[in-house]
């Protein structure tokens, strides 16, 4: 098939921990920052990503061949991004989302946000605090005073056994 | 700090983006960072009803309004509005009429409005005008007790990317007569006009078309006052109607892509029914219909399925009848004598029916033995077939067993749709269609006596070319001549050409 249609451009990505990987440009291009880079003719050599690391890009490159391979369904294209992501700790999350937006690719970006805001639905303050790591630097009262603001907010939601 | 507090805004802004009003305000309470984060999205919820703004609606339209102008003055993105608002506040709609402006200039790409009035006299107030001036916008209106007329669905009409539209106390301008309802994926569910009752005309068509039919879409269920309806046309919606209604006034009905059953027309009246027009309606799939219409004109019927339908009619009338079925072998051996009990329904009306197979469809035609004593030929007036060649004797065989027509042509006029769309697949089929019926036909004498020609010849006596003068619309007959063979194939291109039958008079 290679004889027919020539072979399949291999574009090869550098993250920022130096590590080498190929990955077919029909696949990659799906990141508007490398495809106006093979647009501009930039991408003859090694892609520099200088904002992604090794194990991040893997990440993003396995999602690319993946997406890509999955022909124009909507439905298929979604489950295979909650299959995708739906091992992934926060601190992947938060290093593919910014991955997501140093690359300028929208769906997965839109993926792993919806997935982040997932984790956070219907959850207590303190149980998201703890999840993320949020310090709260709220005065008691001051923390008082903004669940009053919105208490109608609370309604339905589980409660804290720490505060 | 955490890495979820370091991440940029606006991949903050695309988090909250997936999460409700609520949600998305409960995480000021995080952190001092997250204070106000939320504020800044870009979507917006705000909802009169909404527990904090229970006791007043001035505070809502404060919050609406503050918070529109700091996204304003700070020439945030804001890419969907969901309002939900009640006009109980005498500034509600000069708010609205602020608002709404301000929305296309920030060029909000998805507005969501539920409006509803709180009057204790619910259908008395107009809606505000403004609200059709979010033309690009606007994508869902639900309208709770404003007064909906015939003025405001005009201009809802301009409202061209809307998706769903919600109308309570439509009931409440009883004076309309005239009711258009048309769209692309239109989100109604149901429509009841029951209490229109000065309903005179009553339109709906969803043009998501064909599509409704080969794929699960939920039809909107419409149910009618009978009474006073005069026409009534529905594209891919079902009809509801209760048993035994009076179509007292109904001159024109015309149903396309029904879905629900139509069991109930045979328990309906209509006295003053001069056409009536079925098509790709697979309603009829399990019904025997039978229409009491003594003022029938014009009955036509299109679909991939033999119906049965019959008419209690006034005898003395001339009418039409045209049937266009596209022959699919779904295993049954009766397709032909189900056919013949059609027209025989039909047989005093001037019937002009056509059948067509299509190019892909690879099923070969069911022979049935027809005993022609008892399910006697039926005149049929122009009989068109149009099919590929190796279905030929079949078809040919098989229509010849329940009818005979005055002529024969393969005139595909009510498939134009299908005809244009595989064009390529068609192309040559009137060639085939002349040579075949050129050589059953005019080479009788010397030709074969194959089981087709035998069948068609038994009766013949002549049979002679006609080419199509002019094509007319559906009221004007169109105009033939006799043409000779060379003449026909030389206009095959142009024009359409057919074979004259007449028969021995045995019918």
């Amino acid at each position: 098939m290679a004889a027919e249609t020539g072979t399949p451009t291999t574009l090869t990505l550098k993250s920022n921990d130096d590590e080498l990987f190929s990955v077919a440009e029909s696949a990659a291009i799906l990141s508007v920052t490398i495809r106006n880079m093979v647009e501009d003719g930039c991408a003859g050599g090694v892609i520099p990503l200088d904002n992604v690391d090794g194990k991040t890009l893997a990440s993003v490159i396995t999602y690319m061949n993946g997406i890509s391979a999955i022909p124009a369904d909507e439905e298929k294209k979604k489950s295979y991004r909650d299959k995708f992501l739906s091992d992934k700790d926060f601190e992947t999350l938060a290093d593919m989302v910014l991955a997501a937006n140093y690359l300028n690719m929208s769906c997965l970006m839109d993926a792993v946000s919806a997935k982040i805001a997932q984790v956070m639905e219907k959850k207590s303050v303190g149980w998201v605090r703890r999840k993320f790591g949020i310090e709260n630097d709220y005065t008691p009262e001051e923390e008082a005073a903004v669940k009053e603001e919105h208490k109608w907010t609370f309604e339905g939601v589980e409660t804290d056994d720490d505060n | 700090m955490d890495m979820i507090s370091e991440l940029p805004k606006h991949i903050l802004h695309r988090i909250l983006y997936f999460l409700s009003q609520n949600e998305a305000v409960r995480t000021s309470v995080l952190s001092k960072s997250w204070r106000t984060i939320w504020r800044t999205r870009p979507n917006l919820d705000l909802d009169f009803s909404d527990p904090t703004f229970r006791h007043s609606t001035r505070e809502f339209l404060f919050v609406v309004d503050n918070t529109l102008q700091l996204y304003r003055d700070r020439t945030l993105r804001l890419e969907e509005f969901r309002l939900s608002i009640c006009t109980d506040h005498y500034e509600s709609v000069s708010l609205l009429q602020k608002w709404i402006p301000l929305l296309t200039s920030m060029g909000v790409k998805e507005f969501r409005l539920s409006i509803s009035s709180k009057t204790s006299d619910p259908g008395r107030l107009d809606l505000p005008s403004v609200v059709f001036e979010a033309v690009e916008s606007l994508k869902h209106l639900r309208v709770e007790r404003f007064l909906f007329d015939e003025k405001a669905i005009e201009k809802i009409t301009l409202c061209k990317n809307l998706r769903s539209l919600h109308l309570q106390m439509i009931a409440r301008c009883p004076l309309i007569e005239n009711l258009c309802v048309e769209g692309l994926g239109i989100g109604l569910r149901t429509i009841n006009t029951n209490d229109l009752r000065n309903l005179e005309e009553f339109t709906f068509t969803e043009r998501l078309g064909l599509c409704c039919r080969h794929f699960p879409v939920e039809l909107c269920s419409i149910e009618i006052y009978p009474v006073s309806l005069r026409t009534i046309n529905i594209n891919y919606g079902n009809i509801m109607f209760r048993k035994e209604a009076n179509f007292l006034n109904l001159n024109d009905l015309f149903l396309q892509g029904v879905k629900s059953s139509l069991d109930n027309l045979s328990f309906g009246k209509f006295p003053r029914l001069r056409r009536l027009t079925l098509l790709h309606c697979d309603g009829l799939k399990e019904s025997r219909v039978f229409i009491d219409a003594p003022n029938i004109l014009y009955f036509e019927y299109k679909g991939d399925f033999v119906p049965t339908v019959s008419f209690a009619t006034n005898s003395f009338r001339d009418w039409k009848s045209e049937i266009h079925i596209q022959h699919i072998n779904d295993g049954s051996p009766s397709w032909f004598l189900k056919l013949n009990k059609l027209l025989k329904s039909l047989s005093q009306s001037k019937i002009s029916l056509s059948i067509y197979k299509h190019p892909n469809d690879e099923k070969d035609i069911i022979q049935e033995n027809i005993d022609p004593v008892h399910d006697k030929p039926v005149l049929v007036e122009s009989l068109n077939l149009a099919c590929g060649l190796s279905s030929f004797p079949a078809l040919v065989n098989g229509v010849f067993s329940i009818c005979r027509s005055r002529n024969i042509g393969n005139y595909l006029k009510a498939w134009h749709d299908e005809f244009v769309e595989s064009e390529y697949s068609w192309r040559g089929w009137e060639v085939e269609f002349v040579g075949y019926m050129w050589k059953i036909l005019m080479e009788r004498e010397s030709g074969s006596k194959d089981e087709p020609s035998r069948l068609l010849l038994r009766d013949l006596e002549e049979a002679s070319m006609e080419i199509m003068k002019s094509i007319h619309g559906d009221e004007k007959e169109d105009e033939w001549y006799r043409a000779p063979l060379s003449e026909c194939l030389l206009n095959l291109s142009r024009s359409y050409c057919r074979f004259a039958l007449k028969w021995r008079d045995t019918m």
